[in-house]
């Protein structure tokens, strides 16, 4: 057989780190800042109401321990309630996808657990397990594991029927068939689950720390508004937007370093 | 497989199979009468207008599907569990994409249960005979599509049954490539002595590889005829050009055009 067979290379967007593709939102983003800057300048708007970037920047550098103490906690409670939410998620959308009975007995809780209100549920946990982090780590994971659960299952769900049937062919049990065929093909579905469910996270400590607690980044805004300490507020969301876009990037760093068509780029190249 | 042939008995014998699919729209009739006799170590080519139920009938042999009609014989006794016990190479590839070639070749092995390291090793010593050297550690997107039929046929192989089934194998390679892979084939059977049943559209491919063509009609699938290729062993591509073959195909053809 002829060897010099054509070898088909494939290349993908995240193959290369394209240069051009960060100039725009680099220009547009500092161009509004520079805007926000002059305004405020322009209009004397006062501290209180509105700070403009610079004095924002200025109460991050000043206040830096503070922040840094109060990060530790929120970064804490979303990392913890991350985690877990992913083993839950990962083990409820298993056992969904494996099993008739498992899915009409446990989806309909899943879903409902999405429709109360995470606000209503915060204070209640407030009740019963009182302040510290535990109540918030429970919101972030009541918050952040139903889309790891959903893409997860219809990852599971929707290999290919065909393929199915050729691992029959060759004597796979209906385990193996997921194990070998359904697990590795969710594998994307997973990991575009996790990118929602990070950033639910970030969402779900805050709430969780806005009800009732003693330090984190929501606690120090809910302390610092009352106080007209707008500039802290600001530099708080800065902080903690900084947090979420640092912990997305890392799913998406760890997805492409294990997904296994990356592996190919990789070798490719 | 569990019936080893014992007084010249066919190995597959297909008794009256009738198929009918139901849908939503109601009952469609894929397969009737459909009988076969394979002997061991048989090539047998089925050739048919498509739609006839080609891929039917093999998903009915590899035990996938059931037949709503007749039995399934080895060895002259009814043989019921078929499933993983016949090869089968469907007519698209399947291969899984986040599987190396080498990976891909030996799951049938890793699926009964032998180590993947002995697997691997044992897949390797055929990488050179399905034109794969070289590209082991290769994922199937890198792979042209002959490449890919190769790698296909090979984890069938690897699953070692003595009867294997292939649906069209090579419908989707462009004609050099096809008699290429027919050159290759040829050779790889001719060493191997298993039973072979192949499913194709084009006549001439048939013809060539086969000691039998099963001609089959349409709508629904039943056997027109059987043909018998007379031609010496071993076969090389040039006895297309032969009188004799083309009289065959001819005859063949014919036999697809016509109505009855
Ligand atoms: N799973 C199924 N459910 C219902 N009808 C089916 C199913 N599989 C096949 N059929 C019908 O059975 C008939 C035969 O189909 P089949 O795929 O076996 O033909 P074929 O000879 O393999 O065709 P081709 O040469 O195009 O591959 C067709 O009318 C098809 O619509
Ligand atoms: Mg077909």
């Amino acid at each position: 057989m002829d060897m010099n067979e054509e070898i088909k290379i494939e290349r993908r967007w995240f193959a290369s780190f394209d240069f051009k593709y960060w100039i725009i939102p680099i220009c547009l983003t500092s161009t509004l800042l520079v805007l926000w800057e002059l305004l405020v300048w322009l209009f004397d708007v006062k501290q209180w109401l509105l700070p403009a970037p610079s004095s924002i920047l200025q109460e991050i550098f000043e206040s830096r321990q503070l922040l840094f103490n109060h990060s530790v906690t929120t970064i804490s409670e979303i990392i913890i309630g991350f985690l877990l939410s992913l083993v839950i998620g990962v083990c409820l959308a298993g056992a969904i996808a494996y099993s008739n009975v498992v899915e009409r007995f446990a989806y309909p809780f899943v879903i409902a657990s999405q429709t109360i209100p995470v606000i209503v549920i915060a204070p209640l946990l407030l009740i019963w397990i009182g302040y510290g982090m535990i109540p918030k780590i429970i919101v972030v994971i009541l918050i952040s594991f139903f889309p790891i659960v959903v893409n997860t299952v219809d990852g599971l769900k929707s290999a290919d029927n065909d393929t199915m049937r050729m691992l029959k062919t060759l004597g796979a049990s209906r385990w193996q068939i997921f194990v070998k065929l359904q697990v590795p093909y969710s594998i994307p579905f997973l990991f575009s689950g996790m990118r929602v469910a990070i950033t639910l996270s970030v969402i779900g400590a805050v709430i969780g720390e806005w009800v009732g607690s003693s330090s984190g980044l929501g606690y120090l805004m809910m302390r610092s508004a009352p106080q007209f300490l707008t500039e802290r507020v600001f530099a708080s969301i800065v902080i903690l937007s900084g947090i979420g876009i640092f912990l997305f990037a890392l799913v998406v760093v760890i997805e492409r370093l294990y997904m296994p068509w990356y592996e190919m780029e990789k070798r490719q190249n | 497989m569990t019936n080893t042939i014992r007084n010249n008995l066919p190995v597959l014998t297909l008794n009256r199979i009738g198929k009918v699919w139901q849908s939503r729209e109601g009952q469609v009739e894929a397969l009737t009468d459909v009988s076969m006799d394979i002997q061991e170590g048989e090539f047998v080519s089925i050739v048919g207008p498509s739609g006839c139920g080609k891929s039917t009938l093999l998903n009915i042999l590899a035990g996938l599907d059931a037949p709503s009609k007749g039995t399934i014989l080895s060895g002259g006794t009814p043989w019921r569990d078929r499933l993983g016990h016949i090869g089968y190479m469907p007519q698209k590839d399947l291969l899984l994409p986040w599987r190396s070639v080498l990976d891909n070749a030996i799951l049938a092995e890793e699926i009964s249960g032998v180590s993947k390291e002995s697997a691997r090793n044992e897949a390797l010593k055929m990488m050179g005979e399905f034109g794969l050297s070289g590209f082991e550690h290769n994922y199937p997107y890198q792979l042209s599509g002959g490449m890919k039929q190769r790698v296909a046929l090979l984890r069938t192989v690897l699953a070692d049954n003595e009867l294997i089934l292939l649906d069209e194998p090579f419908a989707a390679l462009d004609a050099l490539t096809r008699s290429n892979m027919h050159e290759w084939l040829l050779g790889l059977w001719e060493s191997w002595h298993k039973t072979l049943i192949l499913v194709t559209h084009d006549v001439e491919e048939a013809l060539i590889l086969s000691d039998r063509v099963y001609v089959l009609g349409g709508r629904p699938g039943f056997v027109k005829s059987v043909v018998s290729v007379d031609m010496s062993r071993p076969r090389s591509l040039a006895m297309a050009d032969q009188a004799d073959f083309l009289r065959l195909k001819k005859h063949v053809i014919n036999l697809l055009k016509s109505t009855s």
